[in-house]
This record gives structure tokens, C-alpha cells and sequence, in this order.
């Protein structure tokens, strides 16, 4: 039985040239601390950067979408870089998931975590992930707009146990923003995210994402107890 | 709330404060406000030491650029400003309009209590006498206008570490209550301080909300030097606020920014534009010192024609 993969702690950033700089052939060491906002010249890093435990690309997505919807606006790209454990650990950063996140969105808030460390760990941390890079390890990711909104459209559809309101609102807010970007189906089991390629010629392009038909997890349970209790009374 | 009563901020405008009393600076110091553990620190900008071209981003940040003590100052005579900032956190969590007079009386800190804060509280603090939390030694005194950019700096550092629950609140408040250009202006110097991504994403989302009000802020912007212009090059080229004609007009004006990687984003933004828009974009683009640039540009324009 294959093994599951190893969780990565993902670091979600949004300027297309940060992406760019860890593929460089010199990367500037302080444009890459940028991704984990940390100025190259300081000497105490006053807030630990966040990042969300993901195990699978889903959960991947789901992270960077529930951070997005903290900022709600028109769905825009967004970058990432894989960290590992072993990262960490070789360089002494401490990952504490004692302080939950702020999204709003349950199972996404449960996955977070501080990365705890000085800035010359940073600046090794930096260094490793550009050695891994090099070594052909997948340590990037790019979540295009419309992945990010299918996602949303997603996590706005989950029971109240999962999502609180105000970031169900947000999600719906940063949907509004490009509503033919999205087309729930007529059974209401799938959103379809709409978009085209630019050329003369008409190339459209549809994703089409199955809202998920039992809830899964505890939460999915708790809400399941919660809907049975008064028949039990 | 009666907007048309906020001074506009001018060049003439004295910018810097600074504290007498080591007593308050202790208070701002100790305190734990995350926007407020600073308080007494000057942000420099280098361009403007060296007498660099006027970046019109600085006109929207009044507070502390000048790393001397005698304030910038235009038209009117260069006067130092020299003023005392002490807050009674008390009269905003309580949302009761204090009886006593409010200096010198120490200001206990509540701030984690902000969520408390109704709106109606925040409106007071910004129309009326509350923000007369600040106080001043001389003839000089600061304005409406910087009372509201140290609200709403204050306001954004909540918004930073939020809780989810709070969150939809705190923008509404900046969003209804702070002028776009006060919003930005506080975004820019947060980001200067913490080198935080969200807070630009956060001017961002405000930006964004406010509409048509907020475009002639982001089209000054749209002049600006900064580096940081990246993050706002797909709010401009997509802005709801603002024609076409006008949204393409800022951005051809980004296409000639001084950083590469804004340039680089105008060519990732023309999506939002028609073939004509696109192709003027894409001929200032085609002499771009960036060979990149150049190329990228070059593609784009044959496969338009």
C-alpha cells in the first residue's frame, strides 16, 4: 500500500515576480524573505510567518482560497512555497501550531501554524528550499484565479459547522466580483468555473467541481449529532 | 458622516510628530498595541533624503517622512510641529462620550477590546472632539486628517490579526468611515513598517469596495514610484470604478514604472482591456528596457495584428 504523502507547510505569497525569483539564476535573497515578509536587514522577526499544513493538492487550494478570502477582492493569482518538516528541522525553525488561524473556515484554521525562528534561520531556510528547488523537488505552486474561486464557491457552500458566516459572507463577496466566472449546476451538486483562452478563435474552458456529498471529518459529525439531538430528547 | 468637512491633505501640510514628555513616549512604548509599540519612530524615505524626484505617493503619507525634526513645509513657514498623541481607549470601548477632560489623565490601554466598537463609536471618534486625545504644546496642531490616519493605522493593525469574526466589521468601518486616500496612506506607511504583504492586500479589498470614490487615489498611485505598485496593477486594470479609457491611461502610465516587475504585471493585466487599449499598452511596452518585457510584448502585438 503506497505511503500517504508527507504533509508540506505551505507559505502563500502574491507577486508574480516573487514566484519568479526563486526560479532566477542568482535568487535575491531579499526579495525571496519578502515571501515570508521579513526585511533582509532585521534583526528580530516580530511576527512568526503563518503557513497551513496541507497533505493533499485540495487541501493545498483550500489554504491559499481561505486566505484570500480574508482580503476579499477580485479573484487574483496566487503563489506558494513548499516547506517540509525536515526544512524546519535542518534549520532550526521551530513550527508551532498552537495559535489557529483566522480564516474562518474550520478545517482550514485547524492546519495552521507560526514558523518560529531568527532571521539568519530565515535566511537558511531560504537557502534550503533554493537547494531542494535545484535538487527537482516540487516546491512551488500557483493557484490561478479561477482555481481560487471554484474553491470558494466550495467552502462557501459548507454547513455553518465548517464556515462562519462572516467568512461564508467574504467568500460571497469575492464570488460577486466575477459572477460569470462560475455556474452552480441545476441539482446544485457541482459548480462549473467558465473562462476562455485569449485568442481570435473562441476556446472555452470549464472545471467543473463536485460539491463534496457528505461532509466529511468531525466537523461533518458534530454537525450530524447537532441535526439528530432533539429526536434523541 | 459629513465627508466634505475632511481637510484634503496639501504639500503645505507640516507632517512629523514627535513627543516632549518621556512619560508619553514610555506610554506608547510600553503599551501592547501592535500599532502603537513605534510610536515615537520616524520613517525614513530615502528618495527624498536624496532629493529624488517627488514620488506622489508621499503627498498621501504625511505622518513622519522627513527624518529631521523641522517638518517639510512649502508654502508655510517651517514650523516643528511638536505634539502630544495620548488615546483614552476607555471612551472608545465603552462607546460613552467621557465627562473629564481626557489630557493629561494616562490612557489605559483596552485595545484588544476594539470588536466592542460600534460604528457609531468610531464615527464619533473620527467627526468630533474624541481624537482631541491629542493634545498640543504648541500653536501649531495637527490636523483632522492625521487624527484619521492614526485611527485607521491603529484600526488596520487590529485588522492584521484579527479574528475571522471581527473582520467583516473593521473593513466596513474603514471602508464607510476613512477617505480612500487616508486608507492608502495608512496602508503604505503599515507596510513600511512590518514589510507585511496582507496590509497591501488589505488596501487592496478597501480600495476595491469604496468604488469610483477611490479611483482618483489608485490613479495617483498609478504615478507613484513605489515598488509596491505590483499588488495594485490588477485592481487598477480592473477597477469597476473607472471607464476603460481611464483605466488604461493609469496603466499606461505603469507601463513606463521605473521597477521591471510592475511592468512585467501591466503585460499580465491587458486581459482586462479591448484590442485597442491593448495594442497602445503593448507599443510603449515593446521598447521596454527589459528584454523579457520586449519580447512578451512583441508576441502579443503580432498576434493582435
Amino acid at each position: 500500500m503506497p505511503r500517504p504523502p508527507a504533509p508540506v507547510f505551505l507559505r502563500v505569497f502574491s507577486p508574480k515576480s516573487s514566484f519568479h525569483e526563486w526560479l532566477n539564476k542568482q535568487p535575491s535573497l531579499p526579495k525571496l524573505l519578502k515571501c515570508f515578509d521579513i526585511d533582509r536587514h532585521c534583526t528580530t522577526i516580530k511576527k512568526p510567518p503563518s503557513v497551513f499544513r496541507a497533505s493533499s493538492v485540495i487541501e493545498e487550494a483550500e489554504n491559499v482560497a481561505a486566505l484570500f478570502e480574508t482580503a476579499p477582492c477580485s479573484p487574483e493569482l496566487r503563489y506558494a512555497v513548499r516547506i517540509t518538516g525536515g526544512d524546519c528541522d535542518k534549520v532550526g525553525i521551530q513550527l508551532n501550531t498552537a495559535t489557529r488561524g483566522q480564516t474562518g473556515v474550520l478545517s482550514v484554521d485547524t492546519r495552521h501554524a507560526d514558523l518560529s525562528g531568527t532571521p539568519k534561520q530565515f535566511r537558511e531556510l531560504v537557502v534550503r528550499i533554493v537547494e531542494r528547488l535545484w535538487n527537482g523537488e516540487d516546491r512551488l505552486r500557483a493557484f490561478p484565479a479561477h482555481l481560487i474561486a471554484g474553491v470558494l464557491a466550495l467552502l462557501e457552500a459548507r454547513p455553518e459547522t465548517e464556515i462562519e458566516p462572516e467568512a461564508r459572507h467574504r467568500c460571497r463577496q469575492v464570488l460577486d466580483k466575477r459572477p460569470d466566472w462560475l455556474a452552480v449546476a441545476q441539482n446544485g451538486g457541482s459548480v462549473r468555473v467558465l473562462g476562455k483562452l485569449d485568442d481570435k478563435e473562441e476556446y472555452p474552458v470549464r472545471a467543473v467541481w463536485e460539491f463534496p456529498a457528505t461532509t466529511p471529518g468531525r466537523a461533518g459529525l458534530r454537525h450530524w449529532l447537532r441535526a439528530f439531538w432533539p429526536l434523541r430528547r | 458622516m459629513d465627508f466634505s468637512a475632511w481637510k484634503p491633505l496639501e504639500r503645505s501640510h507640516t507632517t512629523d510628530v514627535s513627543f516632549t514628555r518621556p512619560s508619553t513616549v514610555a506610554r506608547w512604548q510600553e503599551s501592547s498595541l501592535p500599532g502603537l509599540s513605534g510610536g515615537g519612530r520616524r520613517f525614513r524615505n530615502p528618495r527624498r533624503l536624496q532629493g529624488a524626484q517627488e514620488d506622489p505617493l508621499d503627498l498621501l503619507c504625511p505622518s513622519g517622512e522627513s527624518e529631521t525634526d523641522v517638518t517639510r513645509s512649502d508654502t508655510a513657514p517651517p514650523t516643528p510641529v511638536v505634539a502630544v498623541i495620548t488615546t483614552n481607549y476607555d471612551a472608545l470601548v465603552s462607546e460613552q462620550t467621557p465627562s473629564r477632560p481626557l489630557w493629561p489623565r494616562p490612557a489605559p490601554v483596552r485595545w484588544p477590546l476594539l470588536r466592542q466598537i460600534s460604528t457609531q463609536s468610531y464615527q464619533r471618534v473620527l467627526a468630533t472632539t474624541e481624537l482631541s486625545h491629542i493634545g498640543s504644546e504648541s500653536n501649531d496642531s495637527l490636523t483632522g486628517q492625521d487624527m484619521r490616519l492614526g485611527a485607521t493605522k491603529l484600526i488596520l493593525a487590529q485588522v492584521l490579526d484579527a479574528r475571522s469574526k471581527d473582520l467583516n466589521r473593521m473593513f466596513d468601518m474603514l471602508a464607510a468611515l476613512s477617505a480612500p486616500k487616508t486608507i492608502l496612506a495608512a496602508c503604505i506607511q503599515t507596510y513600511d513598517e512590518t514589510h507585511r504583504e496582507q496590509v497591501l492586500l488589505v488596501a487592496c479589498s478597501l480600495l476595491e469596495r469604496i468604488g469610483r470614490k477611490a479611483w482618483p487615489v489608485l490613479r495617483g498611485l498609478a504615478k507613484s514610484s513605489r515598488p509596491e505598485m505590483e499588488y495594485f496593477v490588477g485592481l487598477i486594470a480592473s477597477f469597476v470604478g473607472a471607464s476603460e479609457e481611464e483605466r488604461a491611461r493609469a496603466l499606461q502610465d505603469l507601463a513606463k514604472h521605473p521597477d521591471a516587475a510592475v511592468r512585467a504585471a501591466v503585460l499580465e493585466a491587458l486581459s482586462e482591456f479591448s484590442t485597442e487599449s491593448k495594442r497602445q499598452l503593448l507599443q510603449i511596452l515593446r521598447n521596454d528596457l527589459d528584454a523579457e518585457i520586449r519580447e512578451e510584448a512583441e508576441e502579443s502585438l503580432a498576434v493582435l495584428d
